[in-house]
């Protein structure tokens, strides 16, 4: 996805990046609580520029996400002090581990570093692709490969995967 | 200088006080490096060639160098610590907008966002200049 923020805005000085979970969300804009922190941050959206996400390969300038969802933004401070959104994931994760099931059209991954869920299921989009955007073919996976994925979380322990490399 | 093109991918572990180097900051502009000087090792170097860097001759970083990194598909640069010491992947010969490189960096979700402006590529090109050398 290309960038869009203008160049005057996009310097290291204005830059901010911010993960946590939403506890407010309009058209204007939202309030993320960052994860280990008590102070939230609010930040608006402007429609000639902010892109969200949720799920598949696919951006959208339509407002996505709910109170308690998962955010991580990427955002530039205005001449107004705004915080202006670039883009907005909505549950997005990466997962690295080993193959240790595949089921018809899932693969059970055993995670070495997580500190949460290190089982995780994992199911893909219709448009999955690899890492040098070519669609999956599931058949090539194989238990005790090494993945890296990167998807929707849609419950704890499991994720919609967009974007997979398996070796 | 040492300049040299490589892959970039990126990772979500570092929690402000962990990594190799003990300050890992997922909220900081930081990578991880396949070859850690300090008694950490080269993870890459039985790798073969890929566009001109091989991993027997990755040059070795420092916990707390400083590099300058250009992300080759954006054209956008930065300096970024080294603060980790990881090899996403194995070995991996990554192309992507033109450019091959060998997988040796993993950015934070900060320093990757930077650079692209989302997640969409997973790993990105990127030149690294060793501003000590």
């Amino acid at each position: 996805m290309p960038i869009t923020m203008p160049e005057n805005l996009r310097t290291r000085e204005r830059y901010r990046f911010v993960k946590g979970k939403i506890t407010s969300i309009s058209n204007a804009g939202a309030t993320i609580l960052p994860f280990g922190s008590t102070e939230a941050v609010d930040v608006v959206f402007d429609s000639k520029v902010t892109q969200f996400w949720k799920g598949g390969l696919a951006h959208t300038s339509t407002v996505t996400g709910q109170v308690g969802d998962q955010a991580t933004v990427g955002a530039f401070l205005d001449d107004n002090g705004h915080i202006v959104v670039e883009t907005l994931y909505v549950n997005h994760e990466q997962v690295r581990g080993n193959i240790v099931k595949v089921d018809q059209d899932t693969l059970v991954v055993e995670q070495r570093l997580a500190t949460l869920n290190p089982q995780v299921n994992l199911s893909f989009t219709k448009d999955a692709v690899d890492f040098d955007d070519k669609p999956v073919d599931f058949a090539q996976f194989k238990v005790g490969q090494f993945v890296i994925a990167q998807g929707e979380i849609l419950n704890p322990g499991e994720l919609e995967i967009y974007r997979i490399d398996a070796h | 200088m040492a300049t040299i093109t490589v892959s970039a991918s990126y990772y979500s572990l570092c929690d402000g006080s962990n990594g190799a180097c003990g300050d890992c900051n997922n909220n900081e502009m930081q990578a991880a490096w396949a070859n850690l000087a300090g008694g950490y090792g080269n993870n890459v170097s039985s790798c073969g060639s890929c566009n001109g860097v091989s991993g027997s001759t990755l040059f070795a970083l420092s916990c707390g160098e400083n590099i300058e990194v250009t992300d080759l598909c954006e054209g956008i640069g930065s300096e970024v610590t080294i603060t980790d010491h990881d090899s996403p992947g194995g070995c991996l010969c990554d192309s992507q907008c033109g450019y091959e490189g060998l997988r040796v960096m993993d950015m934070t979700e900060y320093t990757f966002y930077w650079f692209e402006g989302s997640y969409t590529r997973g790993h990105i090109p990127v030149s690294v200049d060793n501003l000590d050398d």
